[in-house]
């Protein structure tokens, strides 16, 4: 049954000269599970704003959005605030409350329910998604995925008949988020609810969707079912985000049925290469002379009495080099960087940057010429009016002249590409954008060592391209890069050495290629799928390029 | 939760409201000892005996300094113990500092235990009836805190790292707290106007809207409720006859010994020690049913 | 209609009874109870009329995030022992949204913090004095724009009223009646808060009213509110 149509939609926003969405058009069924997919900027966020009403943008609006046969304008209010869910990206940002049980009765309580029904339908949605133990918590205790679980179930426990959620897992981490995407199955499979979803990480909510939408500038080009889109897409730049097994069946060309999860592409392997056995990606070593940073059994604790959260840990960057440290949330990733650059202190161990340990920079002196650190959330970097302002603000304080500023900025924003950012709001850009000018930032006191603190961390696909490209630019020209993540893939394509960060230790510092087939379960998805046919290969690119020369032979 | 901070927030608060209303503006030394042992006994169920010792300590110091203060101020009452500078220093000033030194303390001990006990989701409770929208804005902003506090020591960092300040000099400091404070104000404007996004998504501004909180009313509340009214309304009339009329100046009067005077203290002494009773009776019966186990 | 009709009448009995019983009853005391009444009757008042009002979801968030601000703020500059910016906001808000968001604010900060310190019977006095500089600074808020000279003298004044009102009710409370050698005593004794305090906020309403007030303009203006 159709549950929503939309009809050659259109939509501009009142100081744009082109179209956000340009006649689109699409029909949902109930029970259906949609992703849409596309580049940042594609109209994604617009379309899903639009089928919320209450969150629709002020713009030019021509064509229809139809609710079970009414136009989302004139459905009443009480409608659409019950029947249509709107969940948002950042978990934090939509938590309304301080107690997680006041958190779920809040939507009921605008509905002016009464207190007993309330009390009832809390119970019961608190219990269905596992945070009963939590019902009396403040909302602040919760983990990120928690606190997003928590959104989704103060949604849904004014039971809506379609959700729409819009990138919700950009800022958690992938167990957190397989989590997530795992719940939404279950939401569709046991109550039939319709869900809409915008996702970047596709590798896992691919396999589950019944419709694939994919966008580009504000165009639907391809609305079907994932493998059909899967066919359809090939040689597109959209298909970056997709899932390995999908890019793999596109690279190499192929027809028939798209694989979408990794035991599909190792069938699809075993019966296209079953004779390619022993291939494999030759492993190179890079030699680098010069050390920039060097750490020796460096032990951290942040009070007298909690626990340790480095135990001895040793590591050593060297110019030119990017590093990459793995390890899932909350191990102290980020702390790691934090004694690395001096804003801790490490109660054993010491750090040296290029020779010299890291007291004896006095004056700040650490931070000009030499290390810059780049924090998770970019957009905590900035504290002027517009980009320019900005970075003008900061070389100033590091004491240049104006002359000397201007020629900075305009160096910054040749490398970078960043001319037509410099004069925005940094609150108006889009993650990437965000990202790309903190990095900007961050090269302003020209440093030799960069520190990055999950990079990827709710960019797009896209964006991340361009970021390693970016990367291995500063790469070439001599930095040293030392990046904590949790993306796999990234770290992958991108390091000269990997590190996994478990248990207040580097273990297992080794190059990308070696580090990864020598995992098991943390490991890339390409090298889950060419495990056994191939050795080395983990990169979804490496595979095609396997399969390729099995071709020739 | 247990004991005498279980029973219903509105509960408690009629209990405070009026405890400290009799403490606060009763002129009676007898009201104000009965006062002061009540809510120190309450506060020792509820902190350390540390804590405790170090407050009893606080509370000495300042019963003696209101003491002082008072005799340099007020030179009234017949019965001069010395001069100073030509200034009688009377024992019946000695004693109204001290009764009023006794009386600023146990409002203190009071609200110390009110801190304690009505907690901020219970003070939401109590005032979500009446104002609904700025309990919400207490609840939002509670929220907020510790949210803002986490993202100010990211936005602190990530300026250190910078090289932005050294936190040297002063003037350093103000600088790097502008920058700062001028930075988490951005981010958490943007923020708040996503919360305010989420709140339109599930139906604020939708009328009527209703009050949802998971405390109740039973039968022991209502006891409770009972006789804090009763015996609150005892004191008081007794009061507005003049019953507990006391006077320092310009010699100190006696206490009234009539039957509804003294049946005015046993009212309140029985009111102020009834959260300690309630304390100390949970503690015997849970010692007694961990025996029986 | 009958139900504010009703409201209203309650209130006008309601409130001069209680001020009457409270005096009949506590006689010794009755200065220091009819101010503490006046003080929370004067919250309530307020609060009683902001419900009555329509506040978009913005609005409210708005006004909890600049709240969680302030108190927020007293940590970043705990460093600069007595400096705190808190006035500084409260005047800056109501400088850009208004009397009644600047005595919303003003209000719920003192609320919390006390929350986080230790309620007690200055509760309602330090609500209303921090409101009343929000909703005085709302009143002023285009002179206050537009000349820097009236935002320092502003700030020095709100830093000295409260003070003073602080002390006026100490004196009551202790003494039943307006002492004035007491009053002066405890306004000498408390001279040097009360000069760190009205210097703190000329200080920061110097550095913070461009920087912060930018960021108010601009969301104000970005979002329509």
């Amino acid at each position: 049954m159709e549950i929503l149509h939309i009809q050659d939609l259109s939509f501009s926003y009142p100081k744009s000269k082109s179209k956000a969405l340009t006649h689109v058009s699409m029909t949902i069924n109930e029970g259906d599970f949609v992703v849409i997919c596309g580049e940042s900027g594609s109209g994604k966020t617009t379309l899903l704003k639009l089928i919320k009403k209450e969150l629709a943008p002020i713009g030019n609006k021509e064509g229809r959005i139809l609710y079970n046969g009414t136009e989302i304008d004139k459905l009443e209010q009480r409608v659409s605030a019950t029947d249509i869910g709107f969940v948002l990206q950042n978990p934090e940002s939509q938590i309304v409350t301080d107690k997680v049980w006041h958190e779920l009765a809040f939507g009921l309580e605008n509905l002016g329910v009464p207190a007993d029904i309330i009390r009832r339908r809390t119970a019961e949605t608190a219990s269905y998604f596992g945070i009963d133990d939590q019902y009396r918590q403040s909302t602040d205790s919760l983990s990120g995925g928690q606190k997003q679980l928590l959104n989704l179930a103060s949604v849904m426990v004014m039971q809506p008949r379609i959700l729409i959620l819009d990138e919700p897992t950009s800022q958690l981490d992938p167990i957190a988020s397989d989590e997530f995407i795992a719940t939404l199955k279950k939401l569709n499979d046991e109550l039939g609810i319709t869900i809409i979803l915008t996702e970047h990480r596709l590798e896992s909510v691919f396999p589950i969707t019944n419709k694939v939408a994919v966008m580009e500038k504000g165009r639907v080009i391809s609305f079907d079912s994932p493998r059909k889109v899967g066919n359809q897409l090939k040689h597109n730049k959209i298909s970056l985000g997709f899932p390995c097994a999908v890019r793999m069946f596109q690279g190499l060309d192929a027809s028939g049925e798209c694989p979408l999860t990794i035991k599909e592409g190792r069938d699809y392997l075993a019966s296209s290469f079953s004779q390619s056995k022993g291939k494999s990606v030759a492993v190179t070593d890079t030699s680098f002379d010069e050390t920039a940073l060097e750490a020796k059994d460096l032990w951290f604790r942040y009070e007298k009495r909690s626990a340790d959260i480095l135990r001895g840990v040793s590591i050593s960057l060297h110019k030119g080099e990017i590093y990459t440290t793995l390890g899932s949330t909350g191990v102290g990733k980020t702390t790691l960087l934090n004694v690395l650059s001096g804003i801790n202190r490490a109660y054993k161990g010491g750090v040296k940057v290029f020779g010299k340990k890291l007291s004896q920079y006095k004056n700040n002196s650490l931070y000009k010429d030499n290390l810059a650190l780049l924090p998770q959330n970019p957009a905590i970097v900035f504290t002027q009016d517009t980009v320019r302002e900005d970075y003008a603000k900061l070389l100033k304080a590091l004491g240049l002249a104006n002359q000397e500023i201007d020629e900075r900025i305009a160096d910054i924003s040749d490398k970078l590409g960043l001319s037509d950012l410099l004069d925005c709001h940094p609150s108006d850009l889009s993650g990437g954008e965000q990202q790309k000018c903190a990095i900007g930032k961050t090269l302003l006191s020209s440093p030799k060592i960069l520190l990055l603190d999950e990079p990827t961390k709710s960019i797009d696909a896209y964006a991340k391209q361009e970021l390693i490209g970016l990367l291995k630019g500063l790469k070439a020209s001599g930095m040293a890069v030392l990046i904590v993540s949790h993306d796999i893939e990234f770290a992958a394509q991108i390091s000269d050495k990997c590190a996994l960060f478990f248990d207040g230790e580097l273990i297992a510092q080794d190059e990308p290629h070696r580090f990864f087939s020598g995992n098991n379960y943390y490991t890339t998805a390409a090298y889950r799928i060419s495990r056994g046919f191939f050795e080395n290969a983990v990169l979804t690119d490496e595979i095609i390029t396997l399969c390729k020369e099995n071709y020739d032979d | 939760m247990r004991g005498f901070a279980s029973l219903n927030p509105r509960v408690l608060a009629l209990y405070f409201l009026s405890v400290l209303l009799i403490t606060m503006f009763m002129w009676n030394p007898a009201i104000q000892i009965i006062s002061l042992l009540g809510s120190l006994l309450l506060l020792s169920t509820l902190t350390s005996a540390k804590e405790m010792l170090s407050d009893i300590c606080f509370y000495a110091v300042l019963i003696l300094l209101i003491i002082a203060v008072n005799l340099m101020f007020s030179h009234n009452g017949e019965t001069p113990m010395f001069f100073l500078n030509g200034n009688p220093i009377t024992f019946e000033a000695l004693l109204y500092g001290a009764e009023a030194g006794v009386m600023i303390v146990s409002v203190i001990a009071w609200c110390k235990c009110l801190s304690r006990i009505i907690t901020t989701d219970k003070f939401q409770y109590i005032f979500g009836g009446v104002a609904p929208e700025v309990m919400l804005i207490l609840s939002m902003a509670l929220r907020f805190i510790p949210l803002f506090k986490r993202q100010y020591k990211r936005v602190s960092n990530a300026q250190k790292a910078m090289g932005i300040y050294s936190q040297e000099s002063r003037a350093d400091k103000l600088k790097g707290g502008v920058w700062t404070l001028s930075a988490l104000t951005s981010w958490s404007l943007e923020n708040s106007v996503e919360t305010g996004n989420a709140m339109k998504a599930r139906g604020y501004g939708l009328k009527p809207r209703s009050h949802y909180a998971i405390f109740k009313f039973g039968i022991n509340d209502f006891i409770i409720a009972l006789i804090v009214i009763a015996f609150t309304v005892v004191v008081l009339i007794s009061s507005s006859l003049g019953k507990l009329d006391f006077y320092f100046y310009p010699n100190i009067s006696g206490f009234d010994l009539s039957y509804l005077s003294i049946t005015a203290y046993i009212s309140f002494g029985v009111l102020t020690l009834m959260p300690y009773f309630i304390e100390t009776k949970e503690d015997i019966k849970w010692k007694f049913y961990i025996s029986r186990i | 209609m009958i139900n504010k009709v009703f409201t209203y009448i309650l209130l006008s009995i309601l409130v001069p009874a209680i001020v009457i019983i409270g005096c009949l009853v506590f006689r010794e005391k009755q200065y220091a109870f009819v101010s503490a009444i006046v003080a929370i009757i004067a919250c309530g008042v307020f609060f009683l009329s902001f419900e009555k009002k329509e506040h978009s979801a913005q609005r409210l968030t708005i006004i909890a995030a600049l709240t969680a601000i302030a108190i927020v703020s007293r940590i970043i500059f705990s460093p600069l022992q007595g400096f705190k910016p808190v006035t500084a906001i409260i005047i800056i808000t109501a400088m850009y949204f208004g009397s009644e968001a600047g005595f919303m604010v003003g209000a719920m900060t003192a609320l919390i913090s006390n929350f986080y310190f230790s309620q007690g019977p200055w509760t309602p006095f330090q609500m209303l004095t921090w409101g009343l500089i929000g909703l005085l600074a709302g009143i002023f808020a285009e002179s206050l724009k537009n000349k820097k000279a009236w935002r320092l003298i502003f700030g020095a004044l709100a830093g000295i009223l409260f003070s003073m009102l602080m002390d006026v009710y100490s004196v009551l409370w202790i003494d039943g009646n307006f002492n004035l050698p007491r009053y002066a005593f405890y306004l000498t004794s408390s001279l040097k808060f009360t000069i760190i305090f009205a210097f703190s906020n000329v200080v920061f309403l110097l550095i913070l009213a461009d920087p912060i007030g930018k960021k108010l303009e601009r969301i104000k203006t970005k979002y329509d509110l």
